[in-house]
C-alpha cells in the first residue's frame, strides 16, 4: 500500500489550535466518565466510552505533538 | 457558446481552488453532521435501551463504507459519487441504477430534512404561546398536523425558488455553520457527561429496557441514516485543491468525528433521560436533550434548536443541489434525457431538474405527513433503503475496479489487503476490510427490507419505475439497454487528474498504461507523453 507522507504544516492555524484543545479536553472527559461509571454503576458500556475518549484524545494529542515537532524543525531549517 | 463554455470552465477552476482542507471537512460535516438531529429520536425510539449498541454497530459499517468512499473519491476526484463509480466499474445500466438510488436519497433528503428543520423551528412555538397539537386535523382516514405540513411545503418551495434563481452553496457559509455546529454538538456531549449523566440510568435502561430482536433490528437499520451524506466527500472532490492529498485526511477525520458523536449522543442521552422521552420528542431530540443539561439548558436548548433548524435547512438544500447535479451528470453520460440537464440560459441553473425532483420531494413530504405520527419514520425508512442500496453498488464497484482498473493510482487504499497473483502475472489487491464492509451493508439492507414496511415496497417501486424509464429512453435513442456505450475512460482519467493538478499521479497513471501496453505488445498512445 502506497501512503503519502503528510507534509509538515506551513504555519499554525486556528484549526490546529482547535484540534489540540479538543484533544486535550477529551482526556479529562474520558476520566470523568470512567470515575462516575466506576463510582455509581460500574458497567462495560460506560467504561468503554470513557476509555474511548481517553484513547482518542491521547492519539490526537500524539498526532498534534508530532506535527508541532515537524513544524518547529521545518521552521528551524528555514531560518538556517 | 464558446464564450459561455470558457466562462464555465474558469468558474469551475476557481471553485476547485476554493475548497481547502478545513473547507472540505466542514462541507462534509454540514451534511453528515446534520443527520444526528433527525436520527437520535428515531433510533432511540426504536432501539430503546440498546440504542448505543445500534449506533455503534451501524457506525462500524459506516466506517468501512467511509473508507471505501475515501479510496474512490481520492482516486476518481469527480462529482457524481456512487453513480460515477458504478458507471465506471459496472457499466451504464448499473451506473443508472446507482444514480436512481441516489436520486431517491437526495429527493428524500429534501423532504426529510425540510420536515426535520421545521420540527426544530416548532421547538419555539410554546415560547410564543402556540400549541402544535392544536393543528392536528382529520381528513377522511388521515390524521395529520396541518401547521407542520404547511411549514414544510413552504420551506421546500422557498428552496426551489432560491435554487432556480441561482444560489451557489458557499463554502464559507458551510465552514462557519459546520464549525459552530461541531462545537455545539461536542459541548452538549461533554457538558452532558460532566453535569447530568447518570450511569445508573443508562445501565437500568440497558438491562431492563433492551428491545425485542425485531425492534433492535429496526433501530439498527435506522441508525445508518445518522451517517448518510458521505456522497458529499466525493461531491466536494471535484472542487478540492489537490484532492488526492486532502480527501483522505479530511474524510477520515470526518468519519471518526461523526461516529464518536453518534455513539456519544446516544450514550449521554440515555444516561440523562429515559428512552420514552426521546420517542416523544422525535422532531427535536437534540434541543430537548440540550435543554435538560443543568445550568446551561435554558440557553443550550433554544440555541441547539436554532442550529438544528439551520443545519437541516442547509442539508435539505444539499438534496436539491445533489438531485440537479446528479441528474445533470446522468444526462451527460446518456443515462437520462437531456431535458433534465437543460440549463436555463438566463439564470444558468438546471431549472427542469430542480423543479421536477423538488416537486417529487413535496409530494413525498405530504404523503409522509398523511401517515400521521410516523412522518419522520416513513421518510427515514426510504432514506435507509436508498442509501444502503447505493452503498452496495459502490462496494461492488470498489472491488470490481481493483480488477478492471488497477492502473489508476490510489493515493489511499482501504487497509488490510490480500495480494492475489493472477495467471497473467498481474497482482490484484483484494480488500479484506472492504469485503467485510460489503457484508455489513448487505446485512443492513436486508434488515431494512425485513423491518421497514414502507421501504420494502416504495424503494423497489422507485427503482423499477426508474428502470422502465431507462429502457424506454435508451431504446428511443438507439442505445443499448443492458450494455454500455463506448467511453474513453483513460482519456477522461487523464483529464480528471490534470484538472485536479495531481501531476505526480498523472505521471504514474500514464507510466502504468504504457507498461500495460508494452506487456500486451501493442503501441501505447501515452508513450510520447511519459
Amino acid at each position: 500500500m502506497r501512503r503519502r507522507t503528510v507534509p509538515p504544516p506551513e504555519r499554525l492555524t486556528l484549526a490546529d489550535v482547535a484540534h489540540f484543545v479538543l484533544a486535550l479536553l477529551m482526556v479529562p472527559l474520558g476520566v470523568v466518565v470512567l470515575v462516575r461509571t466506576w463510582q455509581v454503576a460500574p458497567n462495560a458500556l460506560g467504561i468503554l466510552v470513557g476509555l474511548a475518549f481517553i484513547g482518542f484524545g491521547v492519539y490526537r494529542l500524539g498526532q498534534a505533538v508530532i506535527r508541532y515537532i515537524a513544524y518547529r524543525q521545518k521552521k528551524g531549517g528555514n531560518v538556517q | 457558446m464558446a464564450r459561455e463554455q470558457r466562462k464555465a470552465t474558469a468558474e469551475k477552476v476557481e471553485l476547485r481552488r476554493d475548497v481547502t482542507v478545513w473547507g472540505s471537512y466542514t462541507w462534509g460535516y454540514a451534511d453528515v453532521g446534520a443527520d444526528i438531529y433527525v436520527a437520535l429520536g428515531l433510533v432511540i425510539g426504536a432501539a430503546q435501551g440498546g440504542a448505543p449498541l445500534a449506533f455503534a454497530l451501524a457506525g462500524l459499517v459506516y466506517i468501512l463504507i467511509g473508507l471505501a468512499f475515501t479510496e474512490l473519491a481520492s482516486a476518481y476526484p469527480v462529482a457524481g459519487g456512487g453513480h460515477y463509480y458504478s458507471l465506471r466499474g459496472l457499466g451504464d445500466f448499473f451506473g443508472f441504477l446507482s444514480g436512481t438510488a441516489l436520486l431517491l436519497d437526495y429527493t428524500i433528503d429534501i423532504a426529510l430534512f425540510a420536515v426535520a428543520s421545521t420540527g426544530y423551528v416548532n421547538f419555539f412555538l410554546p415560547y410564543v404561546g402556540i400549541n402544535l397539537a392544536d393543528f392536528v386535523v382529520a381528513l377522511g382516514p388521515f390524521t395529520f398536523n396541518a401547521l407542520w405540513m404547511g411549514e414544510t411545503v413552504l420551506l421546500i418551495v422557498v428552496l426551489l425558488v432560491l435554487n432556480v434563481r441561482g444560489i451557489k452553496e458557499s463554502s464559507w457559509v458551510n465552514e462557519v455553520i459546520g464549525a459552530v455546529d461541531l462545537i455545539m454538538e461536542m459541548s452538549i456531549v461533554a457538558f452532558g457527561f460532566i453535569l447530568a449523566w447518570r450511569p445508573e440510568l443508562l445501565v437500568q435502561q440497558w438491562l431492563h429496557e433492551f428491545p425485542t430482536p425485531d425492534k433492535f433490528l429496526y433501530g439498527f437499520s435506522l441508525a445508518i441514516i445518522s451517517f448518510v451524506g458521505l456522497e458529499s466527500i466525493s461531491q466536494a472532490a471535484q472542487e478540492t485543491r489537490r484532492p488526492a492529498t486532502v480527501i483522505p485526511r479530511t474524510s477520515i477525520a470526518l468519519i471518526f468525528t461523526v461516529f464518536i458523536l453518534a455513539v456519544g449522543f446516544s450514550t449521554v442521552g440515555l444516561g440523562i433521560l429515559p428512552w420514552q422521552d426521546f420517542a416523544a420528542h422525535e422532531a427535536d431530540p437534540i434541543a430537548y436533550l440540550a435543554s435538560h443539561i443543568p445550568y446551561l439548558g435554558v440557553l443550550a436548548g433554544p440555541f441547539a434548536a436554532f442550529l438544528g433548524a439551520t443545519i437541516l435547512f442547509i442539508s435539505a438544500n444539499t438534496g436539491v443541489m445533489g438531485d440537479s447535479r446528479l441528474v445533470f451528470s446522468m444526462s451527460h453520460f446518456r443515462l437520462a434525457s437531456k431535458w433534465f440537464g437543460h440549463v436555463d440560459p438566463k439564470r444558468r441553473t438546471p431549472k427542469n431538474a430542480i423543479l421536477s425532483f423538488g416537486s417529487v420531494g413535496i409530494v413525498l413530504a405530504v404523503v409522509a405527513f398523511l401517515t400521521g405520527e410516523f412522518v419522520l419514520d416513513t421518510l427515514a425508512n426510504l432514506y435507509a433503503f436508498g442509501a444502503t442500496f447505493g452503498y452496495i453498488l459502490v462496494y461492488i464497484s470498489l472491488l470490481w475496479l481493483r480488477f478492471k482498473d488497477p492502473y489508476t493510482p490510489r493515493p489511499y487504499k482501504i487497509p488490510l489487503n490480500w495480494k492475489w497473483k493472477r495467471k497473467d502475472g498481474t497482482t490484484v489487491l483484494i480488500p479484506i476490510l472492504g469485503t467485510l464492509g460489503l457484508l455489513g451493508v448487505v446485512s443492513i439492507f436486508v434488515a431494512v427490507l425485513i423491518t421497514h414496511d414502507i421501504a420494502r415496497i416504495a424503494g423497489p417501486a422507485w427503482l423499477i419505475i426508474g428502470v422502465i424509464y431507462y429502457a424506454i429512453f435508451r431504446k428511443r435513442n438507439g442505445l443499448p439497454v443492458w450494455g454500455s456505450v463506448p467511453h474513453d475512460w483513460e482519456k477522461e482519467q487523464v483529464e480528471v487528474l490534470t484538472n485536479a493538478e495531481e501531476y505526480e499521479l498523472l505521471e504514474q497513471y500514464k507510466q502504468a498504461l504504457v507498461k500495460r501496453d508494452h506487456q500486451q505488445g501493442v503501441p501505447s498512445r501515452w508513450e510520447e507523453e511519459v
